[in-house]
């Protein structure tokens, strides 16, 4: 799995907003953050990253506003709104079922 | 999305569209950035990191289209070219275009007038002969030209006036009905005999004011609204010459109102007219004093053949005779005639709905 159209549909959402569960981060961060925790198995393009992001604000899950980045420059940084605390958990009670339920299928042979 | 969300997202984003582009930018730039960053600490040239960053990102129109898809930009920028080529076909068709505009146009106010015309004359219009010749007459003061006016002022202009065929005055007030069964609270009003005359306006049944019943000392006559008649009568026409007490006060009735007549003031108040009494008969010292504020409003008829201006130039020569007469009180008085029909705030009037639905602030 190293392009996000290999995730499973709606799974980046979700990988965005655990990332951001913890602290708010600029898309960059969100993007090494992921590859970094799946040791480098998930690498998310931009091209996925930003319009998800874009998305995602509009819904109103996440809201962006411009920080000084830790090189000092300006970066949009993105953190969880209370409804997109909500849809986490939604989101992540959705995924436990449906992995249960995809290793239940996979390990019965 | 929903197409409504996508609908107000893309509203939204249209009037944000400037900013957000250029944070678009900033955002993609910062990331490239970064992404140079990295390959230069991995060890690459700055030409070579920076080539396999643009390499690694795709794209970047791409990317940036794929944005503005998700904040629901494309659909205005499509949007926006539909309408360019359609103006551009327009354009190339003058004679299409025009004959389209003009036929729209010509439709469009076609309507507009028709409707207008209809609501006036047709939906609302003054319920009463000769409408044109019907007039408001104000008080004014410095504190308006739409003021009520003091009973015996208007008693004067009765008297001194040479263009008006009646002058009529009333006011609003609220009776008691006692002695039949349930007492109940009633909106009625105070006409002068000659109202009925002015307005041209008759009993459905019985009559209307004779002059002579209308001041104090006579036995006290009244008329009633067909709203009540039908409320509490039963439409008895029975009810004629049968006594009606109303604030403790025992009158005869004479006759029944239509209920095309309701004088109100304007404002949404929308008082009924249960019951009419002769506005001569009323015994308030306030109301008697010429100089009170006065709340007797006027209207009038005006004589065939006499225009509006005729007729203020004939009251403004009463207002200053009697500010002359009477300079303590009547020396700021002065008059203003407006057609009814004019008379958009109106005081008063007559006709349900079209006065009365019309908001005023004087009264």
């Amino acid at each position: 799995m190293s392009k996000p159209d290999d995730l499973v549909q709606g799974t980046l959402d979700l990988l965005i907003l655990k990332v951001l569960s913890l602290e708010p981060k600029h898309g960059w961060a969100i993007a090494k953050r992921i590859q970094q925790i799946s040791k480098e198995q998930l690498q998310v393009q931009q091209g996925s990253l930003y319009p998800a992001l874009y998305r995602l604000e509009q819904q109103g899950w996440i809201e962006a506003d411009w920080r000084a980045s830790e090189t000092g420059r300006d970066a949009q940084f993105y953190s969880l709104t209370t409804a997109g605390r909500k849809r986490l958990e939604a989101e992540l009670a959705h995924w436990n079922r449906l992995s249960h339920a995809i290793n239940l299928v996979v390990r019965t042979t | 999305m929903r197409w409504t969300t996508r609908a107000i997202v893309a509203f939204r984003s249209l009037f944000r569209r400037p900013r957000i582009e250029r944070e678009l930018d900033a955002e993609l730039q910062f990331h490239l950035e970064q992404q140079i960053a990295e390959n230069v600490a991995a060890g690459m040239s700055a030409a070579a990191a920076r080539a396999a960053a643009l390499r690694s990102l795709g794209s970047i129109a791409h990317v940036k289209e794929e944005c503005r898809d998700s904040l629901g930009l494309r659909f205005l920028d499509e949007l926006w070219q539909d309408l360019r080529y359609t103006g551009r076909t327009l354009i190339k068709a003058p004679t299409f275009a025009l004959t389209a505009i003009v036929t729209l146009a010509l439709g469009i106010g076609a309507n507009t007038a028709i409707f207008s015309v209809v609501d006036g004359a047709l939906l609302h219009p003054i319920p009463f002969p000769n409408p044109d010749r019907l007039v408001a007459v104000y008080g004014t003061s410095t504190y308006g030209d739409r003021n009520g006016i003091s009973y015996p002022n208007v008693l004067d202009w009765q008297r001194q006036n040479q263009t008006f065929e009646d002058l009529a005055a009333w006011r609003l007030d609220t009776f008691t009905l006692t002695g039949r069964g349930r007492a109940e609270h009633l909106v009625g009003v105070m006409v002068s005999a000659n109202l009925f005359s002015a307005l041209q306006v008759h009993a459905m049944v019985g009559r209307t004011f004779r002059p002579d019943e209308d001041r104090r000392g006579v036995a006290p006559q009244a008329m009633i609204g067909e709203g009540l008649w039908v409320r509490r009568f039963g439409r008895d026409p029975q009810i004629i010459g049968q006594p009606l007490t109303l604030n403790g006060r025992v009158y005869t009735v004479i006759g029944v109102v239509p209920s095309i007549l309701r004088l109100d003031r304007a404002g949404g108040s929308s008082f009924a007219n249960d019951v009419f009494l002769p506005i001569g008969i009323y015994d308030d010292p306030l109301f008697l004093m010429r100089g009170s504020g006065g709340n007797t409003r006027v209207l009038a008829r005006l004589k065939p053949g006499i225009s509006l201006a005729q007729a203020q130039a004939d009251m403004n020569v009463v207002a200053k005779n009697l500010a002359n007469a009477f300079p303590e009180s009547n020396r700021s008085v002065g008059v203003n005639v407006m057609m009814l029909e004019d008379d958009a705030s109106a005081i008063c009037a007559a006709c349900s709905g079209r006065y009365s639905a019309r908001s005023v602030s004087s009264c």
